[in-house]
């Protein structure tokens, strides 16, 4: 007759003999449980040795993977190798602890690991007839205990370690260790390539919660129009910064997101009050972080304000756009006394030349100052565009012989000359606070003609540059003027030295129209000038280090 | 059944075993093989060349089991009537009456010897015996004696003339039984023995009602799941028709076993568990049954024979990966 079970055939499946099927068993016997507690022990030996076996693997695969990497990092750029290393061989440590606590022996595999040291099959049967105590049965579990007491665990489930493989991974160690101590160009490469991702990332990092709040903002119908222009401008910021292959790129990337946010959100500023309406704000607030050095919301009620005064003012297009543009130079304080000045001008009607200039250089502000030169001087040449032999020279910076410049803040008019036959001269970039370089090697003639804009550019001549004697107030000065549309290929003649000219427009500097001077008894004084509007924020900040580095080149 | 029961028989079966090493040199594998089958209620197919002492082996047992024994030489003209016995009209009283002659298959032994020397009618003649234990003639059943086995003997060396056993014959055979050749130590003492006029004494040691008791105890004994599955996946093994089938089974073998292997190797290896002393059945107990058990119903294919390939080299290689 056959014998009751209560786990009647495991059919293959292990889970019929889980703890959990014979806990609270109150069909057991003193025998089952005694087999049970048995078991038990033995499931933690097997345990232990499983996790010894899995470790000693998963150890010598990351170790393995952690040398790779540490080989590889001295050809291929890898930033912290050995970091990434010790990171492996760590994971495979928990990986293989956590394997072997899932595969945590079930009581079936006790009694198979226990039978397979010599107690033929004793503890499995016993396990499957947990519950009976007839005919076999019974003799069967006596027989089983009194094999588990002369039972050495020690001597018959001994523990063995894998003393190859953990030699194996002391090698890998070894000869991870030689790899993370030698020296090696790729790590320095590494580590350039990861500032620089770092710096890309903290970047992108700042457009995407603009591009999230854009989101937000761009749900208002009043904003739209313009949250879609900014969209458009961080998802081609955000092109450029994943293209960007040094550091220079990436300051280069940003410089021209925030120029260009600057210019939409100026724009819209003007446009309907929009700066003082919710969504105008929301729309400020989310693009502020990405151009932390400008208050977007004061610059905003600036624009906005100046756009008032210029309706009420008359005030000209160009002269209201430089305003605009000077607006990102000035301090909270120094917007504040313009605009107060401004106001102030406007209470007797229109506002003259006069009191705008005298508005602008009230602020203190060496940029307002430039400005008002600039405009100036656009009013006046204004009348006269077309013809290169007004517009040129105005604003003009006097380079001297050596091709350094001497920068100078003239009336229009004072430096007029045709422009021909100045060596090293070059056009600029054209535009409203644009930035522009241009090269001009040699000498020849040059020709142009421009109408009244405004330039802005740095004017960097390298020292071996040539130029001629000023000759009766012609041509010895470099045109500054953005609006100017002379082109390098009206340029004709020898090219002789390197000459490397920069432009940039609303500069200021002591030297006089025309006159020249040696650079050594200046370029200290321009140095100290340039570094102070650097550091007071007078100068963007895109461009702090390009003038430092440039007169620090001067200086040497 | 009890410790002390269990254990006498068990001390029976060793001394049997003892005993029948007297009177046969060697080939103690054999004798316990034999014993396996008789405790678990089957007939065996002895294969060995002449003169290894097959029907010397199987009067020993009978003599130490205290069993009745007869042994039919099988040859072509030997006739079913032969076997199981037939009708004879006997005149008793002035009256002519049919009677029944018991053949020689009424016996607890029989030695079928040279079991493939008659024909296929005749070998059949013994189905019923070996698988139902009755005879039928005519339209009367006989019982045949219990406990009843049939050891058949046949020479693997000499085919001509002969009629391999056909396969549902072969399937009635719990074991297959290989004698090999003796060593150089075991043919000296046969020797001894069998040439000079000092013959063994041999004992009694056990009754057909201890073999039967045993029998009975025998199925009790239980058999873990995992040693059960390890047992079927040996038979499965076995069809090269199956899924996952070895390629050497594949490629060899052209039948597999049927399921009468597996009750074979259930049975034999409980014997087997018993006659050691166990109460349950281990993965060593099949491990060292299923060869018998198997090397007969299975068939070899055309290229284990082209290439010379020995069934059981295959069984063995077959179990080696099946997983226990």
């Amino acid at each position: 007759m056959p014998m009751k079970r209560i786990v009647a055939s495991n059919n293959g499946k292990k889970t019929a003999y889980s703890r959990k099927n014979y806990k609270n068993n109150n069909e057991l016997t003193t025998y089952d449980k005694d087999i049970i507690k048995f078991l038990g022990i033995v499931a933690r030996r097997k345990f232990f040795q499983n996790y010894l076996n899995s470790m000693s693997w998963c150890i010598c695969m990351g170790a393995f993977l952690a040398f790779i990497i540490n080989f590889l990092s001295l050809f291929v750029p890898v930033y912290n190798a050995d970091i990434y290393g010790f990171y492996i061989i760590a994971a495979s440590f928990i990986i293989s602890l956590i394997y072997s606590l899932i595969r945590y022996p079930s009581l079936y595999d006790a009694a198979m690991y226990a039978d397979a040291a010599g107690l033929k099959e004793k503890l499995v049967t016993s396990l499957e007839l947990a519950g009976t105590s007839s005919g076999f049965s019974k003799l069967l579990k006596e027989d089983a205990l009194s094999e588990i007491e002369r039972f050495d665990k020690k001597l018959r489930l001994p523990i063995k370690y894998p003393w190859k493989r953990y030699i194996s991974v002391c090698l890998l160690f070894s000869m991870m260790a030689v790899c993370i101590f030698l020296p090696a160009q790729s790590k320095l490469d590494a580590k350039k390539l990861h500032d620089l991702a770092m710096q890309a990332d903290e970047v992108k990092d700042k457009v995407e919660e603009a591009k999230k709040a854009l989101n937000k903002a761009m749900k208002d119908e009043e904003t739209k129009a313009e949250a879609e222009n900014i969209k458009e401008i961080l998802k081609q910021a955000k092109k450029e910064l994943s293209e960007a292959k040094d550091s220079h790129d990436i300051k280069k990337a940003e410089e021209r997101l925030a120029k260009k946010l600057k210019e939409e959100l100026a724009n819209a500023a003007g446009k309907d009050n929009k700066s003082t309406s919710d969504s105008g704000k929301k729309l400020i607030d989310a693009m502020q972080p990405l151009v932390p050095e400008i208050d977007l919301t004061q610059l905003a009620e600036y624009q906005e304000k100046l756009s008032e005064i210029s309706e009420s003012s008359g005030l000209s297009e160009s002269a209201l756009s430089e305003l605009k543009g000077l607006g990102e130079m000035l301090t909270k304080e120094q917007m504040e006394k313009l605009l107060e000045n401004l106001e102030k001008s406007m209470e007797d009607g229109e506002i003259s030349d006069d009191e705008l200039k005298e508005a602008l250089e009230s602020t203190g502000s060496v940029d307002a100052q430039m400005a008002s030169a600039s405009i100036t001087d656009m009013q006046t040449s204004g009348g006269s565009s077309g013809e290169a032999s007004q517009s040129s020279g105005s604003s003009g910076n006097t380079q001297q012989a050596d091709g350094t410049s001497s920068n100078g803040s003239q009336s229009a008019g004072q430096n007029a000359g045709s422009g021909s036959g100045g060596e090293g001269s070059g056009s600029g970039g054209n535009g409203q606070g644009g930035t522009g370089t241009g090269t001009g090697n040699g000498s020849g003639n040059g020709s142009g003609s421009g109408a009244g804009g405004m330039g802005s550019g740095w004017n960097m001549g390298s020292e071996t540059g040539l130029e001629r004697e000023p000759t009766g107030g012609k041509g010895e000065s470099v045109f500054v003027t953005g609006m100017a549309t002379g082109e390098d290929d009206n340029l004709t003649g020898r090219k002789s030295g390197d000459a490397k000219i920069t432009e940039k427009g609303n500069q200021s500097g002591n030297a006089a129209a025309g006159s020249k001077a040696d650079l050594d008894s200046v370029v200290g004084d321009y140095s100290s000038q340039a570094y102070a509007k650097a550091n007071s924020g007078q100068v963007p900040a895109a461009m702090k280090d390009v003038v430092k580095n440039y007169f620090s080149g001067l200086s040497k | 059944m009890e410790r002390e029961d269990v254990n006498k028989m068990t001390t029976y079966m060793a001394a049997c075993e003892e005993e029948i090493g007297k009177a046969i040199i060697g080939q103690k594998n054999v004798i316990h093989e034999i014993m396996l089958a008789i405790l678990a209620d089957g007939n065996v197919l002895l294969e060995g060349v002449p003169g290894l002492g097959k029907t010397q082996l199987v009067k020993t047992i009978s003599k130490v089991l205290d069993l009745s024994f007869s042994r039919i030489q099988f040859t072509p003209d030997l006739m079913p009537a032969d076997v199981t016995g037939t009708n004879l009209i006997i005149k008793e009283n002035d009256k002519n009456t049919f009677k029944f002659e018991q053949g020689p298959v009424f016996a607890n032994i029989v030695l079928a010897d040279e079991i493939n020397r008659a024909t296929p009618k005749t070998q059949a003649a013994m189905l019923e015996a070996m698988q139902e234990k009755t005879v039928t003639v005519g339209k009367s059943t006989y019982s045949l004696p219990t406990p009843y086995m049939v050891l058949a003997t046949q020479n693997p060396i000499e085919n001509e003339g002969t009629y391999p056993l056909p396969e549902a014959q072969l399937d009635r055979f719990i074991f297959k039984i290989n004698m090999d050749f003796p060593t150089l130590d075991e043919l000296k003492e046969i020797m001894e023995v069998t040439v000079t006029n000092t013959t063994p004494k041999l004992n009694a040691v056990l009754k057909g009602d201890d073999i039967i008791k045993m029998r009975k105890a025998i199925r009790d004994i239980p058999i873990a799941g995992p040693v059960q599955e390890y047992a079927l996946k040996i038979v499965l093994a076995t069809h090269p028709e199956l899924e996952g089938a070895s390629e050497s089974v594949k490629k060899y073998l052209s039948a597999g076993a049927s399921p009468r292997a597996a009750q074979a190797i259930f049975l034999t290896s409980k014997a087997r568990a018993f006659l050691d002393g166990r109460y349950n059945v281990s993965f060593e107990d099949v491990d060292a049954v299923f060869l018998p058990a198997l090397r007969h119903r299975v068939m070899a294919g055309f290229e284990a024979v082209s290439d010379g390939v020995d069934v059981d080299d295959i069984l063995i290689a077959m179990a080696k990966e099946v997983t226990k």
